[in-house]
């Protein structure tokens, strides 16, 4: 299956323009970024894309082996980047995908200009002399969480998409609806990534990278993006006024002026 | 009832049997009613800076990754299951909330929380049962894997003069064993036999009759050159057995000779396998004989064929041309079209594609299990 349709790509902006492929992250989908990616249409080639499991991805397209590790995903940024032939690419990944997009970049340093990472952590749990912010039990309940959170989906979708392992495109239908998707599939990819340990990759990426940290973001906190910036050979750390994990949501604007100062 | 009876809207609020609490988006609090801070405690509530600190770490996560964006897309969630930290320790509660305005980032949330320990508890248990049902699931599909593996040869041997070809796939999820089976043993220095066939059911139950066929045609065609002689072994075996099944079979003794292979081949109930020439010709061989395991007195002929080098010789069991789409059948014509058309691929693709057309055929759910064998003079 092609990357275009198995991660959902959406192009929009300026065809000519320097892409910019936006990365969601843990959760949702590519309309986590639809109040920043409209003020970049106009100068750049904006392309969007949902993880595979996530949004209006091909869930037929899930393979766990492949998700095991935040390095499926990176191949897949590099794949769509084929796909479209994007060329000096600014790459801009928020929580999860930040670590996504700079494991795509040790792997083809040349293919990326700039890398942006919202609310970036190379590792949530907590280990000796690092703070990520949490336990590892705590991860564990965020997963009894999700099980417990994601009971109507697995009732009513499931049966009707399992039934129907022919025609993965009725899984797509059934699952664009934004924040839901497989539980199997949301407890697997919460998993990757909340027990990741990406510190080691981290001083391997020389692309020129902004580092946004929110106040208050009880995912990445202050520490674990300081820890990025100084991991990173070539980063420039901004820390925003706008609080919580998603500055892309509740302060567009702040985050949009960042972004393009750095650019 | 008359007008002073109604209870005031602030005692609607503050005594609605559930917690009302006004939060902005970040989740500082702006309002509780009482019933929140009774269920909470005054102090805990007083000391929060904001509603997540309430929280556990998990349900903090899940509040940033998904309630928190879709209040902000949807404008609403309901029955979020979330604990809440109270004065008398933890209590699982269902959690709706709206968005007042969805568009503006500094508007306010309204949360409704019932505390729903008992049903929450219930919850668990029903998840708790589905994973060991899952397990289980998953271990009998391993036993009925290692079972079905069991009743075909690990791999293709090499036979000189010979190249041959096999696809199995059973019917439905691969949760059940499937009745099929397939053979290749050597009984001279130069001379190896095929078998292949079908047991009528499914499950264990069948599988252990298909192994019992199978090791019966082994050790009778060690015994006696004679085909019709292992089938009646075959068949005095089944009737012997308490499991009173039936079953199909094809069996060949495959002899080197000048110009390819001489095959000697006995059919007892079993579809007759197709002959196909280099070029993609195609004839039925063999001689109809009778089912084993329903009647002791049993008919079988043996066929004497030729395998010019070049030509190959096609076993199969009814679920190819059984396979059904609505009420029309996969059908010998459609099976002999398609190994026309392959007659110049190796015999382990020709298997593959017979096999991959009755799945598509079926729109990739197999009703019967598929067995087919493609034999080449080389």
């Amino acid at each position: 299956m092609d990357a275009i349709r198995r991660n959902n790509v959406q192009t929009r902006g300026r065809p000519d323009g320097q892409p910019m492929l936006f990365a969601h992250g843990y959760g949702c989908d590519q309309n986590m970024w639809r109040y920043v990616t409209p003020a970049f249409e106009g100068s750049h080639r904006v392309v969007l894309y949902d993880h595979v499991g996530a949004g209006g991805s091909n869930l037929a397209a899930y393979d766990r082996d492949k998700y095991s590790s935040l390095n499926g995903y990176a191949g897949d940024i590099l794949e769509i980047c084929d796909a479209l032939d994007l060329k000096n690419v600014i790459f801009v990944g928020h929580s999860v995908a930040a670590m996504m997009g700079a494991l795509a970049a040790k792997r083809q340093p040349d293919r990326f200009d700039k890398l942006v990472m919202v609310g970036p952590s190379p590792r949530y749990i907590d280990d000796d002399g690092y703070r990520g912010g949490f336990t590892e039990e705590q991860i564990d309940e965020l997963l009894t969480s999700l099980e417990s959170n994601f009971l109507g989906w697995s009732t009513q979708m499931a049966p009707v998409i399992m039934g129907n392992p022919e025609r993965p495109e009725l899984g797509e239908e059934l699952t664009s609806s934004f924040c839901s998707t497989d539980p199997d599939i949301a407890a697997h990819f919460a998993e990757v990534t909340f027990k990741s340990d990406n510190r080691e990759d981290l001083p391997t990426v020389h692309v020129p990278t902004l580092i946004l940290q929110c106040s208050d973001d009880v995912i990445a906190p202050d520490e674990v993006g300081r820890f990025v910036h100084d991991a990173l050979p070539n980063s420039v750390f901004v820390k925003m006024l706008a609080t919580g994990h998603c500055p892309n949501l509740s302060a567009p604007d702040e985050t949009i002026s960042v972004i393009k100062s750095f650019l | 009832m008359s007008s002073t009876e109604h209870p005031s809207v602030v005692d609607l609020y503050e005594r609605a049997p559930c917690g009302l609490v006004t939060v902005s988006r970040r989740g500082n609090v702006i309002a509780a009613n009482a019933a929140f801070r009774d269920m909470v405690g005054e102090t805990l509530v007083d000391n929060a800076d904001s509603f997540l600190d309430l929280l556990r770490a998990g349900d903090r996560i899940f509040w940033e990754t998904h309630v928190n964006p879709l209040l902000d897309m949807e404008g609403q969630v309901r029955e979020i299951a979330i604990e809440l930290k109270t004065e008398a320790g933890q209590l699982p509660v269902l959690m709706n909330a709206r968005n007042q305005a969805p568009a503006d980032p500094s508007g306010h949330v309204d949360l409704v929380l019932f505390p729903a320990a008992d049903r929450r508890s219930y919850e668990r248990e029903l998840l708790a049962a589905r994973r060991r049902a899952e397990i289980s699931e998953s271990h009998a599909r391993l036993l009925a894997e290692t079972l079905q593996r069991s009743l075909i040869p690990p791999s293709i041997p090499d036979i000189p003069g010979l190249e041959v070809g096999a696809t199995y796939r059973p019917a439905g999820t691969g949760a059940e064993v499937g009745g099929d089976f397939y053979d290749f043993f050597r009984i001279s220095p130069t001379e190896w036999m095929v078998a292949l066939g079908d047991v009528c059911g499914k499950g264990a139950g069948a599988a252990t009759v298909t192994a019992l066929v199978r090791y019966a045609i082994r050790g009778a065609a060690m015994e006696t050159r004679d085909l019709e002689e292992v089938f009646r072994a075959v068949n005095a075996t089944l009737l012997l057995d308490q499991s009173n099944e039936m079953c199909t079979a094809a069996v060949g003794r495959m002899s080197p000779a000048a110009d390819g292979h001489h095959i000697a081949l006995t059919l007892a109930g079993h579809p007759l396998p197709l002959h196909v020439d280099a070029t993609g010709r195609v004839g039925v061989v063999g001689k109809p004989g009778t089912l084993l395991g329903a009647l002791g007195d049993v008919r079988h002929e043996v066929a004497q064929i030729h395998l010019a080098t070049g030509e190959s010789l096609v076993f199969f069991t009814d679920g190819v041309t059984e396979a059904r789409r609505g009420a029309q059948f996969f059908g010998e014509q459609r099976l002999r079209e398609l190994l026309a058309r392959n007659a110049e691929e190796p015999p382990s693709a020709i298997a593959e594609a017979v096999g991959d057309a009755v799945e598509e055929y079926q729109d990739g759910a197999l009703r019967d299990d598929v067995a087919v064998v493609v034999v080449r003079s080389i």
